[in-house]
């Protein structure tokens, strides 16, 4: 019994546990330490295990959570197998809880019987092993998935980087310069877009989606489909003779429909792999029949318009999720116009209108006539930090571009205004506050304290009303140009791609961690796990940390042949089992089967149906043994007979 | 109904001879004209002994499951109800379609043993249906009463007079009454009680309890190979009777039918003492229909409301 120092021990009187406990049947010896979990602490048990002979073992402690790993490689030090043991929470159950000692003591008493009533019917489990295929799948090629492709690649071994898009570059690719160093971000991310494409053992799958996932960790059996591009990748040079003469046009996504690509296109100048692919919906030859130009001037032949859907089944180890985000739709936000007026444009667009390679070649033009804007708002949290219309979640990155793109406004156009309206100004990471403070200081940028209440039009311009709080007063700016810093969400698939592979996300479907602080980067599927903002709003620094740490958990799982599978799962027995397959649909993660069995009965041998669990896909989730009517489903190390025996210790 | 017998008789008899089918379920005369009881018939010679009138409410599909290890064809007679329940255990996967024979009997409804009885403790000698009344005609002379209310509970919303599939019918079809929608009126004013009155209520069926098991045995629901309450380890029950014993097995039974009860109302009806158990089935029913829009009639369903893991549950899975 621990004390967790006083953690426990303040609230939860353990003289009085010990003295009750040691009466308990099959208890035969009873001891406390400040910390179990310490060294000291460890070698009393193993002590007491072979003074005593003990071959069960209960340690009333924290949550098994923390520590049940620790003190079962205790025990399996001293000789006994390491499900031979039972962790009572006195501390997240009892003396967190609670803070009169009164009612802690007799609750832990009771959670001590319970642990002792389970741990006599613990029987010794064993593990078993299974292969590992040592390829990672990354699907996204943001930086985050780049990232992460290339440090697996260089540990040494095999990714394939699914994209969705026709190029990888995600969202970075888009941006202009990146706070808050304000280094161009195609300067620092091409490099590791071609570096992707040219490591020997990374293969790109552009313009390709997950279709299927099965399997399990170390044995994923995906489906990929690689969507019709229309050109041979492998013939096509790049050229760009098609997309020159192609006579069809079409708002380009890139450039957040501000300007406008060819049907057959490459997204931007940099993209990987420099293979156009035909927007089949915009294309002449595939709406009308007709056209076929890019096909007469290739000189590679490379355009093939029967190219159909190819469905590539691989399979891979580990699996790293890193597909990014959008952004919030501000449309719901009747005071800002619904969306409607050309000027109102979010920050994301006026990356690429200050962009050099954008579809003003960098020239900050006004969208609704071209004008150059002379004063310039900027409107933080839209869409953020408001339950109301939007999340009530901060997307962490919006302070920071928002300085950022002020700086580039005034650095590109010293005459120009620029107005920022805001909450808070958030500025946790190294370097962030001076720079905002150079905004201020250095730029000039005018900070306004408050939320914005209206924009409407006047003239030519638009008139942005709010309140600035600091003053108490009602401001009035008539703007040329409006910029909404909208919230960073989840990608509209992102629910049913979790779902897909089978993992959890939150109710704004950004993808769940395992454990908040402790495991930032795993899911609590084993063998997939999470990188960049797919889990959460974050900026570039952030999300590459994140990639990294996700590689570095898939080289550590690639560091082994084998891994060892969780015995704790379920188990069919077969003479209970009606074969009424209630449980299968009922397991998330489809690991149970149904079979047929022989049997002798009377004089005859008939078949019988019962159901089967698949050991390396179960979770040990105890859904199924929950649904079983008649109990044939058992969970090993929860058993049914565990479990009443625990209920029994406290309720009888 | 009892016109029908003479077909009956005539249509078992010839399923045998042929061998279509190897033996034969239906019914028999009981001790008196309101309690048939179940008959096996394994020879053509037998159907002399066939029975057949309103009272003959017994599912007997649910015999099937004591002839799983084999290869016999079994026959089996089936009102809309009945096959409701048999449809119970081929989505169980307790009983293979092609070993059952079905002989359907289209059905207006079967009587209350038990309301008749109260008119008539003993000595009647049939029931003559005429429109919405019936004649209860007995050694001592005739009463005429409403018909719906001598019918069993189930019959009066039954959605089904005909059985929805067979391989061969007895006679016509009968046209489907107007509805009566399940209105859980029964189910609401128990809700209403306030908790501690709704205990007493409970309390007072429970300890009558005998634990005879009737109910899960006639039960289409209750089709499990080993049932929890016979296992002895682990020991999900005590034998003894006590009251709280008693309830964990109506809780449990209750759940375990959940979802899946065919709402043919044979566990209450066979009650030696009167437990009202379609109130806690009528219940869960209830508040199925309501949360997983999965009404009453359509169960069983090939995707069952409480039987599967859905990735669009409302409910986190963790
Ligand atoms: C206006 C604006 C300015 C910003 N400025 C800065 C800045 O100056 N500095 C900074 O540090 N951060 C900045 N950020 C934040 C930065 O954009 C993100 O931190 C970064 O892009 C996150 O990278 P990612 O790879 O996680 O996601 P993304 O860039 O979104 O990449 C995800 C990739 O996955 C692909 N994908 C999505 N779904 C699927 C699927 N189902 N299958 C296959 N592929 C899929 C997408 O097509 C995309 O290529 C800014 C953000 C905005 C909105
Ligand atoms: S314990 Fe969970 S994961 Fe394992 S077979 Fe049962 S339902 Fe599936
Ligand atoms: S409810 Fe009735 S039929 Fe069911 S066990 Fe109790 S006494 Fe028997």
């Amino acid at each position: 019994m621990c004390w967790c120092g006083s953690n426990i021990a303040s609230t939860v009187d353990l003289d009085r546990v010990q003295k009750a406990v040691e009466k308990l049947t099959n208890v035969v010896h009873v001891e406390q330490n400040k910390y179990t979990c310490s060294e000291p602490g460890q070698a009393q048990i193993v002590a007491g295990i072979r003074e005593h002979n003990l071959d069960r073992v209960v340690v009333a402690a924290c949550s098994p959570r923390m520590h049940e790993k620790t003190f079962q490689r205790t025990v399996a030090k001293a000789g006994l197998n390491p499900y031979l043991l039972e962790i009572a929470n006195i501390r997240e159950h009892c003396s967190w809880v609670h803070t009169s000692v009164e009612e802690a003591t007799p609750k832990a008493i009771d959670l001590l019987r319970a642990a002792v009533a389970k741990v006599i019917r613990n029987t010794p489990l064993t593990t078993s092993t299974i292969p590992v295929e040592k390829r990672a799948l990354v699907i996204g090629g943001g930086i985050a998935g780049i990232q992460a492709a290339l440090d697996i690649a260089d540990a040494g071994h095999q990714v394939v980087l699914v994209e969705k898009e026709p190029t990888i570059g995600g969202r970075m690719a888009q941006l202009d310069k990146t706070f808050p160093t304000l280094d161009c971000s195609a300067c620092i991310l091409t490099p590791k877009m071609v570096d992707a494409a040219q490591h020997p053992k990374i293969r790109l799958l552009t313009y390709a989606e997950i279709e299927e996932v099965g399997g399990y960790i170390g044995n994923f059996e995906v489906t990929i489909r690689k969507k019709a591009r229309s050109v041979n990748e492998d013939v096509c040079t790049g050229c760009g003779i098609c997309w020159s003469k192609c006579p069809s046009k079409a708002p380009n996504e890139f450039d957040c429909g501000l300007g406008e690509r060819k049907a057959i296109y490459i997204p931007f100048p940099q993209a990987v792999p420099n293979k156009p692919v035909i927007d089949r919906e915009n294309c002449r030859y595939f709406t009308k029949g007709k056209c076929g130009v890019c096909k007469k001037v290739c000189p590679a032949g490379a355009v093939d318009f029967e190219q159909e859907d190819e469905l590539l089944r691989e399979r891979f180890g580990a699996i790293v999720v890193a597909t990014g985000y959008e952004l919030f739709d501000h449309s719901v936000y009747g005071e800002y116009g619904y969306g409607k007026y050309p000027d109102v444009i979010t920050g994301l667009e006026f990356e690429r209108l200050i962009n050099a390679s954008g579809p003003t070649g960098g020239k900050l033009k006004r969208p609704s006539d071209g004008k150059i804007p002379k004063t310039v708002v900027f409107v933080k949290c839209v869409g953020s930090r408001d339950e109301a219309k939007g999340f009530p979640y901060c997307s962490r990155t919006c302070c920071m571009y928002t300085a950022k793109q002020a700086i580039l406004l005034r650095e590109k156009m010293p005459e120009a205004e620029a107005y920022v309206f805001y909450m808070d100004v958030r500025t946790p990471g190294k370097g962030y506050e001076e720079f905002y403070t150079r905004a201020t200081e250095e730029f000039g940028v005018n900070y306004l304290r408050g939320r914005v209440a209206r924009i409407y039009p006047k003239g030519d311009q638009l008139v942005v009303r709010g309140e600035d709080t600091l003053v108490g007063a009602q401001v009035e700016i008539e703007a040329d140009l409006v910029v909404l810093a909208t919230a960073m969400v989840a990608r509209r698939d992102a629910a049913e791609l979790a779902q897909r592979i089978g993992f959890s996300y939150d109710q704004y479907h950004f993808f769940t961690e395992a454990h908040p602080k402790l495991r930032p980067v795993e899911t609590n599927t084993a063998g997939v796990f999470l990188a960049g903002a797919c889990q959460g709003p974050k900026d570039i620094p952030d999300t590459v940390a994140q990639a990294s740490a996700a590689a570095v958990k898939v080289a550590m799982l690639f560091s082994r042949d084998e891994l060892e599978t969780n015995p704790m799962v379920a188990t069919v027995d077969e003479g209970t089992c009606s074969g009424c397959e209630w449980c299968k649909p009922t397991c998330p993660y489809g690991a149970i089967d149904i079979k047929t069995i022989e049997e002798r009965v009377g004089k005859r041998t008939v078949s019988r149906r019962v159901a089967t669990v698949n050991t390396g896909l179960c979770q040990g989730c105890g859904a199924c043994t929950v649904a079983c009517r008649s109990g044939a489903m058992n969970l090993k190390g929860f058993t049914n007979e565990q479990i009443l025996a625990e209920v029994e210790a406290i309720c009888l | 109904m009892k016109e029908k017998l003479s077909e009956l008789k005539e249509t078992v008899a010839r399923l045998l001879k042929d061998r279509t089918v190897d033996f034969f379920i239906a019914y028999q005369a009981g001790h008196s004209q309101v309690e048939p009881i179940p008959f096996f018939l394994t020879t053509a010679e037998h159907v002399e002994n066939l029975f057949l009138n309103n009272f003959c409410a017994h599912n007997l599909s649910k015999y099937l499951l004591d002839y799983l290890a084999g290869d016999e064809v079994v026959g089996v007679l089936a009102k809309g109800c009945d096959l409701r329940a048999l449809k119970r255990l081929l989505t169980d996967h307790r009983v293979e379609r092609g070993r059952v024979f079905v002989v359907g009997l289209p059905c207006i409804g079967i009587y209350d043993r038990k309301k008749v009885q109260e008119v008539y403790p003993a000595g009647l000698v049939e029931v003559v249906e005429e429109g919405e009344e019936v004649i209860l005609r007995g050694e001592t002379g005739d009463k005429r009463v409403p018909r719906k209310e001598y019918l069993l509970p189930r019959c009066l919303t039954c959605p089904d007079h005909n059985p929805e599939f067979y391989d061969l019918l007895l006679g016509e079809k009968v046209a489907n009454g107007p509805l009566a929608e399940e209105d859980y009126s029964d189910v609401r004013a128990l809700e209403e009680w306030a908790p501690g009155e709704r205990r007493r209520y409970w309390t007072r069926q429970f300890e009558r309890c005998l634990r005879c098991y009737a109910c899960r045995n006639v039960c289409p629901a209750c089709n499990c190979r080993v049932c929890c309450f016979d296992v002895a380890e682990p020991r999900w029950l005590g034998k003894g009777t006590s009251l709280d014993e008693q309830e964990m097995f109506h809780f449990t039974r209750a759940m375990h039918v959940a979802g899946r009860c065919t709402g043919c109302g044979e566990c209450e009806r066979v009650c030696p003492v009167n437990i009202p158990l379609m109130k806690l089935n009528k219940k869960l029913a209830k508040d199925i229909g309501a949360l997983f829009h999965v009404p009453q009639a359509e169960i069983p369903t090939e995707v069952e409301p409480l039987g599967q893991f859905r990735l669009g549950d409302p409910d986190e899975f963790n």
